[in-house]
């Protein structure tokens, strides 16, 4: 019934302005199966980046033109959602505090073990995938109650709150044969079978409604 | 007391063999004599040990009135006129001390001006005492109190401004008598020079007037302004001692030696004045190249500071690939089955690289440790401290600085000597950046105002060439020097010492030509406050 899964691969992008530390990490990612695409800059990363590209980003906090947390403040403001994972310098308390309240997903200290970072890389993404696969039904549920009618919608939201068909009738000042009618409609619209299908469907509408 | 002791088997002896020595041209028979050295040697111990020296003052007077003059006047008067004095003296010490701060070791000007002073006081006080009551027993009439008195007067106190110096000096050991074998010669050739002077104006050169005694001042001079205090008050001792002798062979008479002791008093306060303002300035100059010894140790400590962080972080990156290419390469290794020696010795390789990046890594932080006082500073201060430091190297190349410091600034949290490099380093670099051009006005201006709120702003400004744009970029950059000599640290200290310290520094060029820079400083707080300066 639901669609389409995210089916491009999830790339691990990383920007280090260092390119023996940039290259030797991508040896590490390719080894453990991670597509991975290396960045000098963050303006570099920025160029080329695409929005629905699913992934994870791992950015260093110290780099000469735009440092790891000014990058992932750009992100969230271009609407950028990848989980991003910031490299902090040795003993940096105060830099881990920043990446955490900027909204970073994680952070390393330096000298990190590369496996650590590919297990944390992978927790990553594989939130990334998740988020991005409920936006997605979202989406899709969006497209499908945009082709409700208005009286539809309204038979839609009274189903979902678990209402019978006689409750709904006196409700809209309707006849119960009207109603269901509309409640036909709107399961075969919606493409669900049930009630309860209908009320979840109306759940996470409502919680992405907004995002 | 045992100490008390001693200070008596010293002090008296001393006393009476003083008072004996100086027994000459007396008023009869009383102990009133051109120069009385007993006098300096009481007051020297008076300011010395304090008030309660008096009696003992008061004992040797009347021993030396007993052993030496065979008590010639009522037991009772001598008891009396002799507690006079040294209640006298005893008193004006404790108020010099006590009242106005007097220092025992004459370290200032103003000690030795409050010692004349005071002693000029005291002595008139004890003598107009010591008199009144020998005419109170109808030893003199009336009509002879003034000239009596002025005859007691200028004994005491050249007494005084002869010895209590020497007393108080030598009690500091402010002095060492080894002079280095230079020094040794140049005294010598002073003393010999007192000596010369003494010979012209008593010698068989002289005319009775002794009209020559001003050639006494010439050596005496020479002395002050070499060796200051010490110096000048161990001339005027040997003058002293050199003219009583002159005057004892000569044989003159007492209106005389009155007349030459205010002579011998001019050239003792001229003497021990000169030397005070010598030896003030001398300390002055030492405490300032003390400080800048101090300061050039702290800039050195940070300098090396710097440049280990920034060695640190050059290195940090390319182990830090190193060391990731080598476990890259292990597991390559270890995936492929390759030869089990291939992967020990990359496991070896790993070893050795991480215990490298465990040096570098502990090497930064015992430089990001650097010990730092905070305390609340006042910026008018800093700024003064700074330019006592930086002024005389720059403003012996013709630039002028002049200081515009906001009225009513509260105190920056920081610690002094830091704060100080950070101004030195950029009055510097402004004072190098204008010696370095040609003509035009040499100018640095140091402002201090409120900044953002809780910061105040100092800055740095000058009318030289002002720098590139290449420049400009890299400004705070280690290792990024203009200068032919320099290793480009003090631009990127300046700011990781502001940055410490909470507040932020940049540097501009202006469009009319010049520089400026520009920092900021926290307010202290009252927690600092209470380590204010």
């Amino acid at each position: 019934m639901m669609t389409a899964m995210p089916d491009e691969q999830s790339i691990v992008f990383v920007i280090d302005d260092d390119e023996a530390v940039r290259d030797a990490l991508s040896v590490h990612l390719d080894l453990a199966g991670l597509p991975v695409r290396t960045f000098a800059s963050a303006s570099d990363f920025l160029a080329a980046i695409d929005p629905d590209q699913g992934g994870c980003a791992v950015l260093d906090i110290r780099m000469p033109d735009q440092d790891g947390i000014a990058l992932q403040q750009e992100m969230i403001r271009r609407g950028l959602t990848l989980p991003v994972i910031i490299i902090t310098g040795h003993g940096d308390v105060e830099a881990a505090v920043a990446a955490f309240r900027s909204g970073a997903v994680d952070f390393l200290q330096k000298p990190f073990d590369e496996d650590l970072l590919i297990e944390r890389i992978r927790e990553a993404i594989e939130r990334d995938r998740h988020s991005r696969r409920l936006s997605l039904e979202v989406a899709e549920i969006r497209v499908r109650f945009d082709q409700l009618s208005p009286r539809e919608k309204e038979v839609m939201d009274l189903v979902a709150q678990g209402h019978s068909n006689k409750v709904i009738a006196i409700r809209l000042d309707i006849g119960v044969r009207t109603v269901e009618t509309h409640r036909a409609k709107v399961l075969e619209k919606m493409g669900v079978r049930s009630a309860p299908e209908l009320a979840r469907m109306k759940m996470r509408l409502d919680e992405g409604g907004h995002g | 007391m045992p100490k008390d002791f001693r200070l008596i088997a010293v002090y008296l002896p001393a006393h009476l063999f003083l008072d004996w020595v100086s027994y000459i041209h007396e008023l009869p028979p009383l102990n009133v004599t051109p120069w009385n050295p007993p006098a300096g040697l009481a007051m020297g111990m008076l300011i010395a040990f304090g008030p309660r020296m008096a009696p003992l003052v008061w004992l040797a007077l009347t021993a030396g009135d007993v052993l030496i003059r065979g008590l010639t006047v009522d037991l009772w008067a001598t008891l009396v006129s002799n507690a006079v004095i040294a209640g006298c003296y005893g008193l004006a010490a404790w108020i010099m001390r006590s009242r106005f701060g007097l220092r025992p070791g004459l370290e200032r000007l103003r000690d030795i001006a409050l010692l004349m002073a005071g002693s000029g006081i005291a002595a008139a006080a004890a003598g107009t005492g010591y008199i009144s009551v020998f005419m109170w027993i109808g030893l003199f009439p009336a009509s002879e109190f003034l000239p009596a008195l002025l005859r007691y007067w200028v004994g005491d106190v050249i007494g005084i401004m002869v010895l209590t110096p020497v007393i108080l000096l030598l009690r500091q050991r402010h002095w060492s008598l080894r002079l280095p074998w230079p020094g040794g010669v140049e005294a010598a050739a002073q003393g010999l020079a007192i000596g010369l002077a003494l010979w012209v104006v008593f010698g068989p050169l002289a005319s009775s007037r002794y009209e020559y005694f001003y050639l006494l001042f010439l050596p005496v001079v020479w002395v002050a302004s070499r060796h200051g205090l010490t110096g000048a008050a161990l001339a005027a001792l040997v003058c002293q001692v050199g003219l009583i002798i002159a005057i004892q062979s000569v044989g003159t008479e007492t209106a005389i030696m009155t007349h030459f002791q205010f002579l011998m008093l001019a050239l003792t306060v001229t003497a021990l004045l000169l030397g005070a303002v010598v030896t003030e300035r001398r300390r002055a100059e030492s405490w300032v190249r003390e400080r800048q010894e101090e300061f050039a140790h702290a800039s050195r400590l940070t300098e090396a500071g710097e440049m280990t962080a920034a060695l640190a972080h050059e290195i940090n990156q390319p182990l830090a690939a190193t060391m990731s290419y080598a476990r890259a390469a292990r597991k390559i290794a270890r995936r492929d089955g390759v030869s089990s020696q291939l992967a020990e010795i990359l496991d070896k390789t790993i070893a050795q690289a991480e215990r490298a990046d465990r040096v570098m890594r502990s090497l930064r932080d015992f430089v990001r440790k650097g010990e730092r006082r905070t305390e609340a500073v006042v910026v008018a201060r800093l700024v003064a401290d700074s330019l006592i430091l930086a002024g005389p190297g720059v403003r012996q190349h013709g630039v002028a600085i002049v200081t515009d410091i906001a009225g009513g600034l509260p105190p920056v949290a920081g610690d002094p000597v830091q704060l100080q490099q950070v101004l030195l380093n950029l009055v510097r670099n402004a004072a190098e950046a204008m010696i370095g051009s040609p003509g035009g006005e040499r100018l640095i201006t140091l402002s201090a105002g409120r900044g953002e709120p809780g910061f105040v702003e100092i800055a740095v400004r000058d009318t030289g060439p002002g720098f590139s744009e290449l420049v400009e970029r890299n400004l705070f950059i280690p290792f990024v020097t203009t200068k032919a000599t320099g290793m480009g640290l003090g631009l990127s200290i300046a700011r990781s010492i502001v940055e410490t310290h909470g507040g932020a520094l940049a540097g501009y060029r202006l469009p009319e030509g010049g520089t400026i820079f520009r920092f900021t400083l926290p307010i202290a707080t009252s927690h600092d406050d209470r380590h204010a300066r």
